[in-house]
């Protein structure tokens, strides 16, 4: 039985989740959606199949500490494949509270339910014009932006292009690799949002921060500073300081140097790992084991491709929290690169101690 | 059509004979019971009819169907009180009461909730439907009783005790138990970490058992409120079934049939019986009256399984899908078996 998609749309109220949602229900695509809704809702989901979710978060008492999952989940999606009227894809709509970790944990951990659906990205819908507030008060804010595959950066209208540029580079500080789309009323093609195969391992293709792909020029707003961008970095990641526009600039950074009083202080960052020769399987397998089951808490989402010492293909890695999945996928090609990367999102990354960490695992 | 077969599986040593009758209904099976009284089997199915095959007509061309929950799928059924019929609940919200004439009454209705459980006790002096974490109680004609709100979540599964006097509730964090009768209560609750996610009670009164979502069965000793674990399954044991005398618990969740001895202070600490060893098992149930257990696999294998020497036989193949339901007539001569791709099967024992 092929797996059904599952695409978790998240994001704060107002932030325009049901008017995407809507979008997906409506359009065009030939396409049925099973819809589960959180009980807090916005009203007005035009669907057939619409289930409404009380968002229960149950504890694991498996030994992982973090392994929480989301109970009505697990019931509703056994539930709905009791229905003969089956459905080609799952839309779960979160409320703005909710922490994506245990959504992802779940299709995951539960085996009725990864039998037949697969998550198939974390969409967060934010707002530009607020979401600076919300990332001073709420921790759930940073973390659906930080779980997310893709997010849509809405009412792009209502901004300046300075303010738009700064709200980016926030989410960029956050999340360096999921695909940022601007959007005035959620008008991003279904395309980008639907089908992404995020959690798929042989869709992993490649682990360039997404910013370096289309990053302003150093010195013009929105750029971000990493350690691709030419300055004497050593891999202190507090050396960014140094090269954060002044606060109220373009493009600056709010991060914890920048001295605001804030409620709630932006914790959570993107790290990437390089290393150029072939990594032994079982060192590797080692450190990243001890490395999520005692800094799991912290570390939200990792992605990984190796050069594994022995294999011509390549060793494809991702974790959420604790739970690691990993497999070879294709083999490399001839005018690739071969090198191991690695990228973690989380809180409280020492990025100097990890890169030391994979360099011991070279082979 | 119905499809009969002669399977007389006469292996070395086994005396068991059985006629086996095939069908193939378009939507899964969700459930199976028996309307004792009016000779006919009932197969509750995902698109919110129950199909009804007569015992006595196992040939009969056409499978007579009743839209219980229409444009919906059924998600739990029982058989009536009084064995006319059939209790179902929906994700329409409502909880019917169906007889095999047709006549349809509905019980409860409960708006943008899926009715997931139902009990009946064993006497028919009560029936308890469960609709997120409200639990309802009738009386044996259906009438409401009392509903009982006080539960940390969903209701995860539901069990009468065997007087019919007090019923249990699984959710996360454990079981309450409350009394089935009308009047202002506290329940009284049995605390397990984590979540539990289907519940039975031992025919003796005695024991309380879940599976929980760590894939173990979990267990309180009524008497002293003792915790029992029993660990080591592959996949949760959502399927449980009692032999009479409530000496023997059967279980799903493994590649064999894994029975505990609840025999004295409970199973906790013994080696359990391991039957019918195959595919994943994915529903037991105990022969009424002998030490049989028919149990159902992740590959629409049925066998059947015998305590007192560990021998079993394969049944019947329902086709490859998993099988969803399994039960026998309180005769003990019918076995009634679905699974999640339509396929159905009734077996005559004979007498």
């Amino acid at each position: 039985m092929s797996q059904t998609p599952v695409t978790v749309l998240t994001g704060y109220l107002g932030a325009g989740k049901t008017t995407l949602l809507n979008r997906i229900l409506t359009e065009p695509h030939g396409k049925k959606y099973a819809v589960i809704i959180n009980e807090f809702g916005e009203v007005g989901i035009d669907n057939e199949l619409v289930v409404d979710a009380d968002e229960e978060v149950f504890e694991m008492n498996n030994g992982c500490i973090c392994c929480t999952v989301r109970g009505d989940l697990i019931r509703i999606i056994e539930g709905l494949f009791k229905r003969k009227d089956r459905f080609d894809a799952i839309i779960v709509e979160t409320t703005g509270l909710a922490d994506p970790g245990p959504v992802a944990q779940t299709f995951f951990v539960d085996e009725d339910v990864s039998r037949r659906a697969k998550l198939d990205s974390i969409v967060t819908v934010v707002d530009a014009r607020h979401l600076p507030a919300r990332l001073k008060d709420s921790r759930e804010a940073e973390e659906q932006i930080a779980f997310a595959d893709v997010i849509i950066l809405n009412k792009t209208d209502l901004v300046t292009p300075a303010e738009l540029a700064e709200v980016e580079a926030r989410i960029r500080a956050i999340n360096a690799f999921a695909k940022i789309h601007h959007a005035t009323k959620c008008d991003v093609p279904l395309d980008k949002v639907l089908d992404r195969g995020a959690f798929d391992l042989d869709r992993i293709l490649d682990l360039e921060p997404e910013f370096l792909k289309k990053n302003p020029a150093h010195g013009e707003p929105g750029h971000v500073h990493d350690e691709h961008c030419g300055h004497d970095h050593h891999g202190h990641d507090h050396h960014h300081h140094d090269h954060n526009p002044a606060h109220g600039e373009p493009g600056h950074v709010h991060d914890e140097h920048c001295g605001h009083d804030h409620v709630h202080d932006v914790s959570v960052k993107s790290v990437s790992l390089t290393v150029d020769a072939p990594v032994d399987a079982r060192k590797f397998d080692a450190w990243i084991s001890e490395l999520l089951a005692t800094k799991g808490q912290d570390i939200l989402r990792a992605k990984g491709i190796l050069d594994l010492k022995g294999s011509d293909k390549r060793f494809v890695f991702q974790a959420v929290h604790m739970i690691k999945d990993g497999d070879f996928q294709r083999p490399w090609r001839a005018d690739e690169k071969r090198q191991s990367k690695l990228v973690f999102i989380g809180r409280e990354l020492d990025a100097a101690a990890l890169q030391q960490g994979f360099d011991a695992c070279r082979a | 059509m119905p499809a009969a077969r002669d399977a007389g599986q006469a292996g070395a040593g086994t005396q068991i004979g059985f006629r086996a009758y095939l069908w193939q209904f378009r939507a899964g099976v969700i459930a199976v019971a028996a309307a004792e009284a009016a000779g006919t089997a009932g197969f509750g199915l995902g698109d919110g009819s129950i199909a009804l095959r007569p015992f006595d007509e196992p040939e009969a061309a056409s499978t007579r169907r009743l839209i219980v929950h229409p444009d919906a799928a059924l998600l739990c059924m029982a058989a009536a009180p009084g064995g006319m019929g059939f209790v179902s609940g929906g994700d329409d919200g409502r909880l019917m009461q169906t007889t095999v004439a047709g006549e349809g009454q509905e019980l409860a209705n409960v708006p943008r909730k899926w009715i997931e459980h139902v009990a009946v006790a064993d006497n028919g002096s009560a029936t308890a439907y469960a609709a997120g974490k409200k639990l309802g109680l009738l009386d044996a004609a259906g009438k409401p009783v009392a509903t009982f709100e006080d539960h940390p979540s969903t209701i995860s599964g539901l069990a009468f005790n065997p007087k019919g006097k007090r019923l249990v509730a699984a959710h996360y964090g454990g079981v309450s138990l409350w009394w089935a009768k009308a009047e202002a209560q506290q329940p009284k609750r049995l605390a397990w970490k984590g979540s539990h996610v289907a519940v039975t009670w031992s025919p003796d009164g005695k024991f309380i058992m879940t599976a929980t979502q760590e894939n173990e069965l979990h267990g309180w000793r009524l008497a002293d409120s003792a915790d029992m674990r029993m660990s080591g399954y592959p996949a949760k044991p959502k399927s449980f079934s009692w032999s009479r005398d409530g000496r023997w618990l059967a279980t799903s969740g493994a590649e064999v049939v894994v029975v505990w001895d609840c025999k004295g202070k409970g199973p906790m600490g013994s080696a359990p019986v391991e039957l019918s060893r195959g595919a994943p098992v994915t529903v037991v149930a105990f022969h009424p009256r002998h030490g049989l257990v028919a149990s159902g696999h992740d590959n629409g294998q049925l066998k059947l399984g015998r305590i007192s020497d560990g021998s079993s036989i394969d049944l019947e193949r329902l086709g490859d899908a998993p099988v969803t339901a399994l039960g026998w007539t309180s005769d003990g001569r019918y076995l009634m078996a679905g699974a999640e791709d339509g396929a159905a099967a009734i077996l005559d024992f004979g007498k």
